[in-house]
C-alpha cells in the first residue's frame, strides 16, 4: 500500500467515525427552523369534504358538520370557539380590520391543541323556527347543537333571492396568559344558510 | 272484643309510623336528588371550574414545554373544558343546579391534573438532561475522533520513506 492509498485511507475511516460520532449532533442541526407560526381553522362537511355544506335549512332537520383547529404556535394553545348565529342586518366579523362580531357568543367549545396538534368535532346542528306569513318572516326559538339548546332570538327577512338567509359562524379565540384573557385570533368561519319556509 | 280492637288499633299505628318513616326518607332522598342551588352558588362553582381548568392549562402547558408527551393530559382537559361550556351555557340559562354540577364535574375531572402534569415534567426534565449529555457526549467524542485523525495524518506523512539501495 502506497502513501496515497494510504491517505484515502485514513480520510475515508476518519469521515466515517466522524459521521457515526456526530450523528446525535447532526440531527439537531440539520432541522430546518420553524419560521411562520399560526393556527389552522376549518369546517368540514358531513363527508369530511367541501362540496356538501349544509344551505337548505329545514325545521329540526339535523346538520352535521366538522369543526377542526390545528395548532402551530410552537406552543401548547387553549383555543375558545365562539359560536354565533346573524340575519343579514348584523355585526359580522371584520377580517381586514381583524375584529370580531359584536354579537354575544351563543355558546363556547373549549379546545387544547399540543403544538403541531390537531383537533377535530363533529357538530350536529338543528334549527327551531316559524315562518310570520303576515311580516313575511323567519322567526328563531332556538338552535341546538350537539344536544345543548341555545336560545335564539333573531329573525330574518326575506331578501332580493327572494330567500330566508341567516350565517351560522364560528370565531376563533385564544387564551393570552400574559394578560389571563381570551383575545380573538383573526379566525372565523362562516356557514351560509337558507331557511326553507 | 276489646283485645281484637287494640289489635286493630296496634296495627293501624304500626302502619301509619312505617308509612311517616317511609315518607321521611323518600323526602331526604328527594332532597339529596333535587338540591336546590342558588344563583351565586352556581356563579361561585362555574369560576371555580375555570380556574382550576386556566391553572391545569398551565401546568400542561409547562410539562409540553420540558418536552413531554401531554396528548392525554389535553384529552382530560377537553372534557373538563366541555362541562365547563355546558356550565356557562346552563349558568346563562338560569339552570344553577345544572350548571353548578356539571361546574363541579369539571373540577372533579382535574382532581389530579396538577400531580400528574408535574411529575410528566419532571420526567421530561430528565429526559432533556439526558439527551443533553448524549449530544455533549457526541461532540466530544467528534472533536477527539478529528483530533486522533489530525495526529495519524501527521505520523503518516512523516513516515521515512525506504530509501532504495542503488
Amino acid at each position: 500500500m502506497n502513501l496515497f492509498e494510504r491517505r484515502i485511507l485514513l480520510i475515508l475511516i476518519s469521515g466515517i467515525l466522524i459521521l457515526l460520532v456526530a450523528s446525535p449532533v447532526l440531527t439537531r442541526l440539520l432541522v430546518f427552523p420553524r419560521t411562520e407560526f399560526f393556527t389552522e381553522f376549518w369546517v368540514l362537511d358531513s363527508n369530511h369534504g367541501t362540496k356538501d355544506y349544509p344551505f337548505n335549512v329545514t325545521l329540526t332537520h339535523d346538520y352535521n358538520v366538522f369543526l377542526g383547529i390545528a395548532n402551530h404556535l410552537g406552543y401548547c394553545a387553549y383555543y375558545s370557539v365562539e359560536v354565533k348565529f346573524r340575519n343579514q342586518t348584523q355585526s359580522a366579523p371584520d377580517r381586514f380590520n381583524h375584529a370580531s362580531s359584536s354579537l354575544p357568543a351563543l355558546f363556547n367549545i373549549s379546545a387544547f391543541v399540543a403544538d403541531e396538534g390537531a383537533l377535530e368535532q363533529p357538530l350536529t346542528l338543528s334549527f327551531a323556527y316559524q315562518y310570520n306569513e303576515s311580516l313575511s318572516r323567519v322567526e328563531f326559538s332556538s338552535l341546538k347543537l350537539n344536544g345543548n339548546e341555545l336560545d335564539l332570538n333573531t329573525m330574518i327577512t326575506r331578501d332580493k333571492e327572494n330567500g330566508f338567509p341567516g350565517f351560522l359562524f364560528f370565531e376563533l379565540w385564544i387564551y393570552n396568559g400574559t394578560s389571563n384573557s381570551f383575545q380573538y385570533h383573526n379566525r372565523f368561519l362562516s356557514l351560509k344558510l337558507d331557511m326553507t319556509v | 272484643m276489646f283485645i281484637k280492637t287494640f289489635f286493630c288499633i296496634l296495627i293501624f299505628l304500626t302502619f301509619l309510623s312505617s308509612c311517616s318513616v317511609l315518607n321521611l326518607a323518600y323526602c331526604v332522598k328527594a332532597r339529596e336528588d333535587f338540591s336546590v342551588f342558588s344563583e351565586s352558588e352556581a356563579q361561585i362553582a362555574v369560576e371555580a371550574a375555570e380556574d382550576k381548568i386556566l391553572t391545569c392549562y398551565q401546568a400542561a402547558s409547562n410539562a409540553a414545554n420540558s418536552g413531554a408527551n401531554v396528548s392525554v393530559l389535553l384529552l382530560i382537559l377537553d372534557e373538563a373544558g366541555t362541562l365547563y361550556s355546558r356550565a356557562q351555557l346552563a349558568y346563562q340559562n338560569g339552570d344553577f343546579n345544572s350548571a353548578t354540577s356539571l361546574a363541579n364535574l369539571s373540577v372533579e375531572k382535574l382532581s389530579n391534573f396538577v400531580d400528574d402534569a408535574n411529575l410528566l415534567e419532571q420526567e421530561a426534565s430528565k429526559q432533556q438532561f439526558m439527551d443533553f449529555l448524549a449530544l455533549a457526549a457526541s461532540a466530544v467524542a467528534t472533536m477527539l475522533v478529528l483530533f486522533a485523525s489530525a495526529i495519524a495524518w501527521i505520523v503518516l506523512n512523516r513516515t521515512p520513506r525506504k530509501v532504495k539501495a542503488t
